[in-house]
């Protein structure tokens, strides 16, 4: 049975359309991440899942079971929020035992849950303070407290860690891919930074304009972007394009031209249209000052220590971002001496979509 | 995610007490003012537009007219010159802003009757403080001056409510400078602007929504002046004190004797409301402009 | 050298502060007095405590049967105020409806409505229902007239809670009525507070419609006893009681506002501030 299904959801306000035949199912125990740029749907369809928001059209199922009339509270999910949402005039405690109060459960029963939670979350030193006592992380974890004590069918996560500093984020991500195992649960996560998106999630889903793009593990998406829009998207720095000048098809595999050089790619793995564009992932560059098939000249360079970043511009007025292993010596106004390799070939058909999916 | 019924449940009550003693009442005054009516329980005769033919002969009404329209441009000068003047000072970077606030706001917590007994003495020719500070200072003339004389009581009454309303508009006035990021005024200082550049091109406009505010509800405070003037007047207020608001309950209720004219009196009403109204509608589309976001 | 550029606004200040305190501190200081001192000895403190006036004030002038009258008509009132103003602010605030926005403004309009417009109509009404001249009736009427600006602030306290707390409690599993009692309430609970104080300062001091609503000696509020003080006096020159009137009337709001002041200019200027 899955955890969760979206079958055909259609979601507008007034004219705008925010959810497009929106079809996902997640199986229990599964973590899945929403990615997208803002505007894409993927909080919208977040607050659907959650009740907060009605769908126009189309079905909701957890474990198999129609909720698209039930009331947040029918719906047995829980979700942690952006901005924490913890009630100030309550203590941590309070805020995570709220629920329960509501459901009114036995004071005893939920002194022994809310305190089991927060030695998960290793806040039970802080169960008589107010959220404003506390640091971001520990709102964070009482906010995550109030969900797990719910033992909720779904965990909702809308873009939990984008209050927390650069630090807090990393340890805070470590701790929710070991809460997610520790849990078993199907958790449901939304955010726009995509290396939260490809560490946690057993399967990302990329959004766009109201519309899925693509669903897969986090891999098979960085190997095999369905489209433009994907390949794009995630990757950091993200690849570039660049117009075909020709292709070729040969006996077992593809010639293409661009920007002076070429490159043989193995066959594409479906037909798709006609060959437009190429994407080159940053560290499809390597060096090679033997027979280097492009030589731009180096525009900005960025040192990483393991890594070296460098901006360039081809002959041909093209820009192309580089990433070389190690720490390359390079000077502004350099021609680098490179050549391409295509570790999974992205060649875009002039629909924009991937022939090597 | 509320439902209706709470929907209705909580504005009901709130609506009912506010429908039937406040805004039905108001719609009353419009229909009452084309009766000739004098007094509750008498009959009301249908005269038209006769009571406002009344108004406009009236030469007490013109006084009364004329008095809020004084207190009003005249009066508002003062005020918001010397909030504005105060905002400026109080803000110049000077210690203990919080407590000259504290005091400047003080006179709009005092009962209205407290401060017109309080001013009546001030006022008193013989033993008031005025006086009596101004003798003691040598200006023996001015030291015998009859602040209350029917020449002077407008502006004697005047000049103690600019004194309590100063300080109202002045909180309001500083609320909206406290919110301008001082970094403004920093760019401004490297820039080399002085007191009044900064005053003119980044404290006005960055205020302006609050000055409309201000000026509305300044308005709306001397169209309705009543309380003040009324009490100022003791017993027997003097014409020279009448607003619309006095002349209004003089023909209602009557000041010793009952007089009854309380169609008249509620054509008096609509005459403030209208001009209320179209004070406020001018204001705001003089002051109108883009929304600044900062 | 900024103090001596900063002297003259300090001077302007200062003769305005101390104007205003010492106009006030000489009123309370007056109240002590004998009736020759108030006329003789200006701005010098009383010789004696002379709490005679007193008593004078608030048993001759019945200023003890109006205290008490102000004090039940006034809380009475803010506590009507409240509980009818809160949950319609939080409605118009936070409820999704067609015609909100109508009904908020129709609410808000009251503000600009001339007070003595409504002298006339109310006196008529309260007879109608045979409520005039009782505090039953001057009761009604201070709600209605505090509902336009008591809902305007808090409507506005409302709109700025964040929405995530009401999605929260949603998936909490709070009914409406639970989110607002247990959520948005408890945190619109400052705003509520500083509604109660700005009407309890403006109830404690009004006096045009209770002027006109009360006849009889005995339903007389504090601004009406201390208005026919002030009467009386005329004939009386009792200004040591006067003053010891008027010092027992601004007492209660003076103090109110000692303590509670930043919360109550908070509140002021929360409405023309956004």
């Amino acid at each position: 049975m899955t955890a969760f299904e979206a079958i055909s959801l259609d979601k507008h306000y007034g004219d705008f359309h925010a959810l497009r035949d929106i079809n996902l199912s997640v199986e229990p125990g599964e973590f899945i991440v929403l990615v997208g740029p803002s505007g894409c749907g993927k909080s919208t369809l977040m607050r659907t899942i959650a009740g907060l928001e009605k769908v126009t059209s189309g079905d909701l199922k957890i474990d198999g079971r129609s909720v698209t009339g039930l009331l947040p509270k029918e719906r047995d999910v829980a979700m942690v929020f952006q901005s924490y949402a913890l009630y100030p005039h309550m203590t941590v405690a309070e805020n995570i035992g709220f629920g329960m109060k509501i459901a009114k459960r036995p004071k005893d029963e939920i002194r022994e849950k809310v305190l089991a939670a927060a030695k998960v979350l290793k806040i039970d030193d802080y169960l008589s303070r107010r959220p404003k006592a506390l640091s971001g992380g520990q709102r964070q974890r009482v906010a995550i407290g109030r969900a797990i004590v719910r033992d909720p069918k779904i965990f909702l996560f809308d873009e939990p860690l984008s209050n927390l500093d650069a630090a807090l984020r990393v340890e805070m991500r470590v701790e929710l891919a070991r809460l997610h195992n520790q849990l078993d649960a199907t958790m449901i996560y939304v955010t726009h930074d995509q290396v939260e998106a490809m560490t946690l999630a057993d399967r990302i889903v990329v959004m766009n304009a109201g519309v899925i793009e693509q669903v897969g593990s986090p891999l098979d998406l960085f190997n095999h972007p369905r489209n433009k829009f994907v390949a794009g998207f995630l990757g950091q720095p993200p690849a570039i394009f660049m117009r075909l000048d020709g292709h070729e098809r040969t006996g077992d595999g593809l010639t293409v031209q661009f920007s002076g050089t070429s490159v043989d790619l193995p066959a594409p793995s479906r037909q798709g249209g006609m060959p437009f564009e190429i994407g080159l992932r940053p560290d499809f560059f390597e060096l090679d000052s033997q027979s280097p098939s492009l030589s731009p000249t180096v525009e900005v360079i960025e040192q990483l220590g393991d890594t070296t970043l460098l901006y360039t511009r081809l002959p041909d007025g093209q820009q192309a971002t580089v990433q070389l292993a190690g720490q390359v010596k390079a000077k502004v106004g350099d021609q680098v001496p490179l050549r391409v390799n295509c570790k999974s070939p992205m060649i875009f058909d002039d629909g924009g979509e991937n022939i090597y999916r | 995610m509320i439902g209706k019924r709470l929907i209705g449940l909580f504005v009901a009550p709130a609506m009912i007490v506010y429908l039937c003693f406040f805004l039905i009442p108001t719609g009353f005054t419009f229909y009452s003012s084309l009766f000739e009516w004098s007094g509750f329980g008498s009959e009301a005769k249908f005269i038209g537009l006769g009571n406002y033919r009344r108004l406009w002969n009236d030469p007490t009404f013109w006084l009364s007219f004329r008095n809020t329209l004084a207190l009003l441009f005249v009066g508002g000068f003062f005020v918001f010159f010397l909030a504005f003047l105060y905002t400026i000072l109080i803000n110049s970077g000077i210690w203990g802003k919080k407590l000259f606030r504290l005091v400047f706001f003080l006179p709009n917590v005092v009962s209205v009757v407290a401060l017109s007994a309080m001013w009546a003495y001030i006022y008193n020719p013989r033993y008031g403080l005025l006086n009596t500070s101004l003798k003691s200072l040598g200006f023996e003339g001015a030291g015998k001056t009859l602040w209350t004389s029917p020449d002077n009581i407008f502006w004697a009454m005047l000049a103690a409510l600019v004194w309590v309303f100063t300080g109202f508009f002045l909180i309001l006035l500083l609320a909206g400078v406290d919110k301008i990021p001082a970094d403004m005024y920093e760019a401004a200082d490297l820039e080399g602007a002085n007191l009044w550049h900064k005053f003119w091109y980044i404290t006005v406009p960055m205020i302006w929504d609050v000055m409309t505010i201000s000026f509305v509800i300044w308005i709306i405070n001397a169209v309705k002046m009543f309380e003040f003037p009324f009490a100022f007047g003791f017993l027997q207020v003097p014409q020279q004190l009448y607003t619309l608001g006095i002349y209004l309950y003089i023909m209602g209720f009557g000041q010793r004797d009952p007089i009854y004219q309380l169609g008249y009196a509620t054509a008096i009403g609509v005459v403030m409301l209208v001009l209320a109204f179209s004070l406020i509608v001018l204001v705001r589309r003089l002051m109108r402009r883009d929304q600044l976001e900062f | 050298m900024t103090l001596l550029r900063r002297l003259p606004a300090y001077i302007a200040i200062w003769a305005w502060v101390a104007f205003t305190v010492a106009a006030i501190l000489w009123v309370v200081m007056s109240a002590f007095k004998s009736k020759r001192e108030v006329l003789r000895s200006g701005l010098k403190p009383p010789a004696e405590l002379r709490w005679e006036n007193f008593e004078t004030a608030w048993n001759v002038g019945r200023l003890g049967e109006f205290f008490s009258n102000s004090v039940v008509i006034v809380c009475l009132s803010v506590f009507l105020i409240l509980l009818v103003s809160t949950p319609a602010a939080y409605v118009l605030s936070r409820a999704k409806f067609r015609g909100r926005e109508a009904l908020t403004n129709l609410f808000v309009i009251g503000m600009g409505i001339p007070i003595p417009m409504l002298f006339i109509p109310i006196f008529g009404i309260l007879a109608w229902l045979r409520l005039s001249d009782s505090l039953t009736g001057l009761t009604i009427v201070f709600v209605a007239i505090s509902i336009p600006f008591t809902v305007y602030l808090l409507t506005g306290f409302f709109a700025s809670l964040p929405s995530e707390l009401e999605a929260a409690s949603l998936l909490d599993g709070c009914s409406d009525f639970q989110t607002f009692r247990y959520v948005m309430l408890p945190m619109a609970m400052p705003g509520v507070a500083t509604a109660a104080i700005l009407n309890f300062i403006w109830l404690w001091n009004e006096y045009q419609l209770s002027l006109v609503i009360l006849n009889s000696p005995e339903n007389r509020t504090l601004p009406l006893g201390l208005y026919s003080l002030q009467n009386a006096m005329q004939y009386t020159s009792d200004w040591p009681g006067l003053f010891a009137g008027v010092t027992i009337v601004i007492i209660p709001t003076i103090l109110v506002y000692a303590i509670l002041s930043e919360k109550m200019i908070a509140g002021m200027t929360m409405g023309a501030v956004k």
